[in-house]
């Protein structure tokens, strides 16, 4: 079981630099490289709502720490944004027309979609959301 | 990184082409945006989007895409910051599918987005770029 993490400045040019770190420990811990663009996009919608609508163009940082935990590859993002539960965001209704297109909690609703489970708690040291993807076949390579 | 680069092509009617290069999220959707109104406000009707080396797309691709759509309806740019009441007042239209903007070569992942989000039902695409710029 190895964890590593990354430190960002909450800034939305570091969305790339955050998406290649998760890119590239998930190819280290042999996940399906079907699923690695699922668990890249997860985080990097989820990191996105903390820097855009948590920090608010405001200075902080957010944390992230990729651990491979038998099939699962988890995610644990923290920051110390006002406290925001993403889990018990409503989905966007997208039935609806192209005029009428909501406009909000798309980025929720997409990382909830192609993560496994996400789950979310407040600490003493802010938010810390956690995003879990069963990709990793430990019988080496194969497709989960 | 994004780079987009603009290309006029003459079909039935002048389309045109907006190649996007790179990963489109919340750093450069805005970057998108600017472009098409840019390209609108010189004239332009009909925007193919090529998204044949676009090799990311996040929620913030969707509301660029949705904006370059609204846009070329005659709705003004979005105000990131302000929402979009104003487009949520336009009048729906009886076609689901928009005219002005058409999608090729979509990734398997921009795809993805596309289709889990609905959205796709909006856009025709294409996969060969001369039967795309035949369809405006």
């Amino acid at each position: 079981m190895t964890t590593n993490s990354l430190r960002i400045e909450a800034d939305v040019g570091q969305l790339a630099t955050i998406r290649s770190f998760v890119r590239e420990q998930a190819r280290r811990a042999g996940a399906d490289p079907r699923a690695v663009p699922d668990i890249v996009q997860a985080v990097d919608e989820s990191v996105t709502n903390v820097i855009v609508h948590g920090y608010r163009g405001g200075a902080g940082a957010v944390d992230v720490e990729v651990e491979a935990v038998g099939r699962s590859l988890v995610v644990r993002l923290r920051d110390q944004a006002p406290a925001f539960d993403p889990t018990g965001w409503p989905d966007p209704d997208t039935s609806v027309s192209l005029e009428q297109w909501p406009q909000g909690g798309m980025g929720v609703f997409l990382s909830r979609e192609l993560a496994d489970k996400v789950t979310y708690r407040r600490t003493p040291d802010g938010n810390e959301l956690t995003i879990v993807k069963e990709c990793i076949d430990s019988r080496g390579g194969g497709a989960c | 990184m994004l780079s987009i680069t603009i290309g006029l092509e003459r079909a039935r009617v002048p389309v045109a082409v907006m190649k996007l290069d790179g990963e489109l999220d919340a750093a450069t959707y805005q970057d998108v945006i600017n472009r098409a109104a840019e390209l609108i406000e010189q004239g332009a009707g009909h925007i193919l989007l090529d998204m044949g080396e676009l090799t990311y797309m996040g929620s913030s691709g969707l509301f660029a895409i949705h904006s370059v759509a609204m846009m070329l309806r005659g709705e003004a740019p979005p105000d990131p910051e302000g929402g979009w009441g104003a487009i949520h007042e336009a009048e729906p239209r009886d076609s689901e599918k928009v005219d002005e903007l058409k999608l090729l070569n979509p990734l398997p992942q921009c795809e993805r987005v596309l289709d889990r989000t609905g959205m796709k039902r909006f856009f025709e695409t294409y996969d060969d770029r001369r039967a795309a710029l035949e369809s405006f």
